[in-house]
């Protein structure tokens, strides 16, 4: 076990030396980009998966930067009028949350309907174990997230391209209103 | 010795030694400190795991969101900055 641990800690300290010295800002949002996800990994052998969902999310948001800057001065997705720009935005960004919303009724419906927002009460923060509770409540919903890899493949794919292209118009419409 | 501790402390000192020779651009301490940060949280990590007691994750997950607050504020206070200034070093 400890030879994973060692495949993951070496590029990890090999990156970070890489990030002292990089340039670019590219490379440097690339490389915190790269960093995080394999401290996503790491965490999720040491069962924190909460923490490590959330890194993960960190690193699609940095790889929709990363994507952003990439698409930036090519002619993929650019509006040039202000009430067009917006209506895509939102309408994209709708689109985002309505999907993120249907990933997690196919994950579990019975889960993220009942038990989860069931559990994480008021009532039970006055418990002594709470805690211990609210983590462990938020380690089973990471649990059923993170276990149902086809589905969070294919849902999140779709989401990721949606919420790139929605910051993308985002983007353009600030810059076309100079803000 | 312990594999964790060791590649931890040396992401703290490559973290430390980044904030020393990069002292005249400020986008590079802001990625320096998050290195800082990132060793700080997995050994929180590492030691919840190890003694098997949530505490630590919990901890872990303040840390994070009080470390992420704390980067959106020094980010603004770069970006005015920058704007005053026309660069970052």
């Amino acid at each position: 076990m400890d030879i994973i641990y060692l495949i993951i800690y070496i590029p990890i300290i090999f990156l970070a030396g890489v990030l002292i010295f990089a340039q670019k800002p590219q490379s440097l949002i690339l490389v915190l980009g790269v960093i995080f996800f394999l401290f996503a990994i790491l965490w999720y052998l040491m069962l924190a998966k909460t923490i490590a969902l959330i890194f993960l999310l960190l690193y699609c948001l940095l790889s929709i930067f990363a994507l952003h800057k990439l698409i930036q001065n090519s002619t993929f997705y650019k509006t040039q009028d202000h009430v067009k720009g917006c209506k895509h935005w939102i309408g994209l960004f709708i689109l985002s949350v309505v999907l993120i919303f249907v990933e997690c009724l196919l994950i579990n419906k019975s889960l993220l309907a009942n038990e989860f927002f069931q559990k994480i009460s008021i009532s039970k923060i006055s418990d002594q174990n709470a805690i211990e509770g609210f983590i462990k409540d938020l380690s089973n919903f990471a649990n059923a997230f993170i276990n149902n890899y086809l589905i969070i493949g294919i849902v999140s794919v779709v989401i990721l391209i949606f919420n790139a292209l929605a910051v993308i118009a985002f983007i353009n419409f600030i810059k076309s209103k100079k803000l | 010795m312990n594999i964790h501790i060791v590649a931890n402390s040396s992401l703290f000192l490559i973290g430390l030694w980044g904030i020393f020779i990069n002292s005249q651009n400020l986008l590079k301490i802001i990625l320096s400190f998050q290195i800082l940060i990132l060793a700080v949280i997995n050994n929180f990590i590492y030691f919840a795991y190890s003694y098997q007691n949530f505490d630590g994750q919990m901890f872990a997950l303040f840390f994070i969101i009080f470390a992420f607050l704390e980067l959106i504020v020094i980010f603004f206070i770069t970006i005015i900055i920058s704007r005053q200034k026309h660069s970052l070093t």
